[in-house]
């Protein structure tokens, strides 16, 4: 396929996430304090394991303009970029105080088990399965923040879920860093990898790459079914 | 702890996976001929996943001893054992049968994403992680077959469904070797690794191993759960 064609296959398969049961549950959720720390406590986890698993998938594949741009990538994640000077768990740590957690509840939450799932599912795809495979279930789950795909759906999960939290708990963006960043920087982030998908996902290698991305969008829709079956056990 | 003492820890922990939502639901679903494909066909590729997990720990493994019981283990499963000639897989195949499976509807079968995501989950633990959490994790949910622990709470999964197909699809046990073969094999699978953990089970790897069965545990419930979404989309 052509850089054109995996975006058109890859951004249909988001926007037939973001409808899903799964998706249309997390969104469903009424928000207050309580439920809004369980989200940053697994969104704490899920964030700092996307670091190990873009290392798999970087160690895994030969390929030095690969491997320089997953290392653009995570140096935006990890080191600084336009969102902060310390790195994204730095703003999740701050959207954690708008809704009255410490940081140490942030760095030492415990996953609920649709997280664990999700997280060892990402584990095993991008540090056994082919780099092309991991390559493309890793950059899907940034489209799934894309409002230039999404805006017509309501927009991006980030950008969703932000407009949720201002309306239901009365925060301006300022408060909630983490889901200004990546209702913008992921936007960046899509674009990054498809000239590699195009050039290297191919032959035979193409199919087993698409799985992959459509297995990664599952497991963020039961990773966010989990969540929001955890918020909903929070009293409103 | 001693064997008891692990037997009552993971005896309690395949009680509270039995009767939790997750597998209340899954138990509640009435059964068509659909349904009891689809469970199979997972089954199959569940049972098959297996293998390879019981292949990683053993790797990771550096007792002989515990080797060679996972070879006996493997050996029963794949080879030969009392109940077949020629392994599990073989059950499971004439098992389909009974349903309108051919072989290669059972070998071919496609995974549905609550499956792959826990399988990959459990080939996580049992290739990267210390070789007594993937034992752990991996002798856990046999646990979940052992009529002896659950038959008050109506049986192990195996006998559980089982009867459920008996009654509601009007077949009999003799069309169901995989799970009349499972409630006595893995009998003898559960008994199988409690010195196991009577030996190494100690200091900070007692708490490491119980993680590990508590998280299979947990594994076994959202596959559970994944087969019930997609039953109740099947006629």
């Amino acid at each position: 396929m052509t850089e054109k064609q995996w975006r058109d296959r890859l951004g249909q398969m988001v926007r037939d996430y973001i409808r899903s049961p799964e998706l249309e549950y997390y969104f469903s959720i009424k928000m207050n304090k309580p439920r809004a720390a369980v989200m940053v406590q697994q969104q704490s986890l899920f964030v700092r394991h996307r670091r190990d698993c873009w290392a798999h998938v970087s160690a895994n594949c030969p390929v030095m303009a690969v491997k320089q741009r997953i290392l653009e990538h995570e140096y935006e994640e990890i080191i600084r970029d336009d969102f902060s000077d310390y790195g994204h768990l730095h703003l999740i740590i701050r959207q954690g105080n708008s809704v009255g957690l410490e940081p140490q509840e942030i760095i030492n939450a415990e996953p609920l088990p649709e997280t664990r799932m999700a997280l060892y599912a990402w584990s095993w795809m991008t540090s056994e399965m082919a780099w092309t495979e991991s390559l493309a279930g890793m950059t899907i789950t940034e489209w799934c923040n894309d409002d230039r795909l999404l805006g017509d759906l309501g927009g991006g999960q980030s950008t969703r879920m932000a407009k949720k939290w201002m309306d239901e708990m009365g925060f301006s963006w300022k408060e909630i860093p983490n889901l200004q960043a990546h209702s913008q920087a992921d936007e960046k982030h899509s674009d990054m990898f498809l000239p590699f998908l195009a050039e290297h996902a191919t032959g035979k290698k193409e199919a087993p790459a698409i799985q992959a991305a459509r297995d990664s969008l599952a497991f963020n829709a039961m990773y966010r079914k989990g969540i929001a079956q955890a918020q909903a056990k929070i009293p409103l | 702890m001693d064997a008891e003492g692990w037997s009552a820890a993971f005896g309690e922990l395949a009680r509270q996976t039995m009767l939790s939502p997750e597998l209340e639901r899954y138990f509640s679903i009435p059964i068509t001929r659909a349904r009891a494909q689809l469970i199979l066909k997972q089954l199959s590729l569940y049972v098959r996943h297996r293998r390879d997990c019981w292949a990683y720990v053993s790797g990771n493994c550096p007792v002989l001893a515990v080797k060679q019981k996972i070879l006996a283990h493997e050996y029963e499963e794949m080879i030969r054992d009392q109940h077949s000639e020629h392994g599990h897989l073989d059950l499971i195949i004439r098992q389909g049968k009974a349903i309108g499976l051919s072989a290669d509807d059972i070998l071919d079968a496609k995974p549905i994403p609550s499956t792959t995501a826990t399988l990959y989950a459990w080939g996580w633990i049992c290739k990267k992680q210390n070789w007594l959490a993937g034992l752990s994790a991996m002798s856990m949910t046999e646990w979940n077959q052992d009529d002896r622990l659950l038959a008050d709470i109506g049986g192990g999964h195996a006998f559980r469904m089982g009867q459920r197909w008996v009654d509601q699809l009007g077949i009999t046990w003799d069309d169901l070797p995989n799970w009349r073969a499972h409630r006595e094999a893995d009998k003898g699978h559960v008994d199988m690794f409690l010195p196991v953990w009577e030996e190494y089970g100690k200091e900070e790897n007692q708490a490491l191993i119980f993680q590990a069965a508590k998280e299979s545990e947990e594994l076994y419930r959202m596959y559970q759960a994944g087969l019930a979404d997609a039953m109740e989309k099947l006629p």
